[in-house]
């Protein structure tokens, strides 16, 4: 039994604090005002630092990375509260094209030459994810998907449809009507209506679909951990500089009490997450999806009450939008619904038990 | 990064799994989990204490040199882990946990050679005079005295919520040997035998209907100078090292994990009183899955800890967060378990113990007798060993630097 970084991972995660070390919250306004909320360029740094070909299978060309591995790296893009989606645009669209056995488009994602979005999601369907209302007819595709994340930036459009199949779409082909729209996190998303849209169809049987959907919760929560730490740290030192009464606000059991509370949920979720990350490679696809449920739903909770302790304690600063606090706050409540909400993802964990 | 246990560690796992498996008795094994209080009582807990001393195993977390295993850090996780998993009832800390590393890392050669082989042994039986009626969390305002008289100490005062100090021949206890000082620099650390005129035992009967602690008076009552551990003014020093030992000194993890296995399989075999079992009840099974991952990730902060301690890194604080969490987990595992019982988890049996030929007939399933006593008892986790506040004022302090 071993807890340390290799040297590996070490290099990663200072690669990672030092790429996102400038994006201060007026670089990340400034960013998200310009077309797509985000730029290809940046993009193109993201792949040229390998993040994307970690996610990525050495026989596809990928540097094949661990759950560790990457659960590191969901972590500190989390600490640093990366503007880039690496986890819905990246590591979520590259598994599945490895999965589908796409060789070529896996290449192309991991170069960064191309960005693909995924639709997953349908209208009335909460956060069930085997796809009934989008379905190919005489190999185009009609029906409708929601919260397509990163859609606007998208070369190519990943669509689930019915019979566990994966559909690939130009988003500028014929019948694709897009309406996009911003979301929590700053990003932009879309909704698709799809008439007769020419696609490539390809198989995702249900088991590898659901593999997949547990390494990007299990990295969603990796992600939250860093954020929660984010939240907490710069609430542990405002509390110390702040002053109220005559005295630095922090020493204040009201709030110490608090904070340690905070401090117990925060070691109690990185426990969560590097357990689940390390039992990856020995657990079957069977249980894998029940239990990175169970630790998304876990983490989840422990960043969102990280994250409104941060905001209450910062008291009328915590409420602008001129702190990373509320950007790290408001990219957990992305994660936390992704895939499942904490009712749902507890329910999943619960019910398979 | 790995969870993997090396082939010598995977070996000693079967050594502990075979040793279980022929040594721990079945009335044993049923008379821990028929226990309703927060310890075993004697006539349990001694029987395995005995066993694992014929083994050479009761004090595996003890230095070598004073009768310990020289097991690694890793090997006694194993060996809790898999205690807990086979039943076998906690042992009691007080002379193991708690006062028996003081007298290893306090204690002269002869304090040594006299105390520990009678701990290993369990013929002597120990209890602790913390706490006292004006001294709880604010312990180091303790006021028992202890003035010298020739080559022996005279103690006055009252100790209270001392844990088995009706079984007990021996205490230790912290006493006031000035009163001139700084309060925490005037307390020094004494052994006092029970069997004397100037020690009496009044018993203090919790909610429950338990009987496991006591309010003990020390009127005149003597020890020799010789069962004084470290120096004098030194006791606040040897208080602190053993709390640490007693919040951080053993692993939670493994027994909650256990415990919250037993309510899955109570939730399956109870009704629900419509349809099916109560386990289907997506109330009640999200309930437990919340306290499962809570339990898993204390297994994983636990193992985080022994891995720093392997590394020679202290722990330290990290026993005050391990006892934080842990404690709460076993009250809300006894929350659980009271619910699942419906209306007979509030019977509450007058007479104890409830193991053994003369233990009363439950009314339903045998867990429920056990439940409502087992819920009340189980406040004392937030309470004892420094409360929940004490331990988050611990924590803002040495942690949180606040």
């Amino acid at each position: 039994m071993n807890f340390d970084l290799d040297e590996d991972q070490q290099l990663t995660r200072d690669t990672i604090g030092r790429f996102l070390g400038p994006i201060d919250v007026a670089a990340r306004h400034a960013m998200r005002r310009g077309a797509g909320g985000y730029t290809r360029a940046r993009w193109q740094e993201i792949a040229d630092l390998g993040l994307l070909a970690l996610a990525a299978p050495e026989a596809l060309g990928g540097i094949g990375g661990t759950m560790v591995d990457l659960a590191l790296a969901a972590e500190a893009l989390g600490a640093g509260i990366a503007i880039d989606p690496w986890l819905e645009n990246g590591v979520l669209p590259i598994r599945l094209a490895a999965v589908a056995g796409d060789a070529a488009l896996v290449g192309d994602l991991i170069a960064g030459q191309r960005l693909a979005a995924v639709a997953f999601a349908e209208p009335g369907r909460r956060y069930e994810t085997t796809a009934v209302g989008t379905r190919a007819v005489g190999g185009q595709i009609v029906g409708a998907k929601i919260f397509v994340l990163g859609a606007p930036l998208a070369d190519i459009l990943l669509v689930t449809i019915a019979g566990d199949r994966l559909a690939k779409v130009a988003p500028d082909a014929a019948g694709v009507v897009r309406q996009d729209y911003p979301v929590i996190d700053g990003s932009n998303a879309a909704t698709l209506d799809l008439h007769r849209v020419p696609a490539d169809i390809c198989e995702l049987p249900e088991t590898k679909f659901r593999r997949v959907i547990g390494d990007v919760q299990t990295l969603a929560a990796a992600e939250m951990l860093g954020l929660a730490q984010r939240m907490f740290d710069d609430t542990l030192a405002y509390v110390g500089e702040r002053r109220q009464f005559g005295a630095a606000i922090g020493s204040f059991q009201a709030l110490q009490h608090r904070l340690v509370e905070c401090y117990a949920a925060l070691e109690q979720a990185r426990s969560m997450v590097l357990r689940t990350a390390m039992l990856d490679p020995t657990t079957d696809d069977a249980n894998w999806p029940r239990i990175a449920a169970g630790a998304k739903a876990f983490v989840g909770e422990a960043a969102t009450k990280i994250g409104l302790e941060a905001v209450q304690m910062h008291g009328g600063m915590g409420q602008t939008d001129e702190l990373a606090i509320g950007h790290a706050l408001k990219r957990v409540m992305l994660l936390d619904k992704l895939f499942g909400d904490q009712d749902h993802c507890l329910r999943s964990f619960a019910r398979a038990a | 990064m790995d969870l993997d246990l090396s082939n010598d560690e995977l070996e000693f796992r079967e050594e502990v799994r075979d040793f279980l498996h022929t040594s721990l008795p079945d009335y044993v094994r049923d008379g821990a989990r028929r226990t309703p209080g927060v310890f075993v009582e004697p006539d349990i807990g001694l029987v395995w204490h005995r066993i694992l001393n014929d083994k050479g195993w009761v004090a595996y977390h003890w230095p070598e040199d004073c009768g310990g295993t020289g097991w690694t850090p890793m090997q006694r996780y194993i060996f809790e882990k898999e205690c807990a998993i086979a039943g076998a009832p906690a042992l009691s800390v007080l002379g193991l946990r708690l006062v028996g590393p003081v007298i290893c890392a306090f204690g002269t050669q002869e304090q040594k050679d006299r105390f520990l082989p009678a701990i290993r042994a369990g013929t002597d039986y120990w209890c602790q005079g913390y706490s006292e009626p004006q001294s709880g969390s604010d312990l180091a305002s303790l006021r028992t005295r202890a003035r010298r008289e020739g080559d022996e100490y005279v103690v006055d005062g009252s100790k209270i919520w001392t844990t088995h100090a009706h079984h007990a021949n021996w205490i230790f206890c912290l006493v006031r040997t000035d009163g001139e000082v700084k309060k925490q620099a005037g307390i020094s650390f004494l052994l006092i035998p029970m069997d004397q005129p100037g020690v009496t035992v009044t018993p203090i009967i919790t909610m429950a209907g338990d009987h496991e602690v006591n309010q003990v008076f020390l009127d005149g009552a003597r020890t020799s100078v010789d069962n004084r551990i470290g120096e004098e003014g030194q006791g606040w020093t040897i208080a602190k090292f053993l709390l640490e030992n007693e919040r951080g000194g053993s692993f939670h993890a493994p027994r909650l994990i256990r415990a919250i296995d037993h309510l899955e399989q109570l939730a399956a075999a109870a009704p629900s009183g419509h349809n099916g079992a109560l386990g289907s009840d997506i109330q009640i099974a999200t309930r437990i899955a919340r306290l499962r991952l809570e339990a898993e990730a204390l297994e994983t902060t636990e193992l985080r800890i022994l891995a720093d301690i392997a590394k020679g890194r202290p722990a330290g604080p990290q026993t005050s967060l391990v006892k934080l969490l842990s404690s709460e987990i076993h009250q809300r595992i006894d929350g659980v378990a009271m619910d699942l019982h419906g209306y007979d988890g509030l019977q509450l049996p007058t007479v104890r113990p409830l193991y053994g030929n003369e233990a009363p007939s439950a009314i339903g399933d045998e867990d429920a007798q056990v439940a409502a006593a087992r819920y009340l008892n189980s406040r004392a986790w937030t309470v004892f060993g420094g409360s929940s506040e004490v331990q988050k004022n611990i924590i803002a302090k040495t942690v949180l630097r606040l």
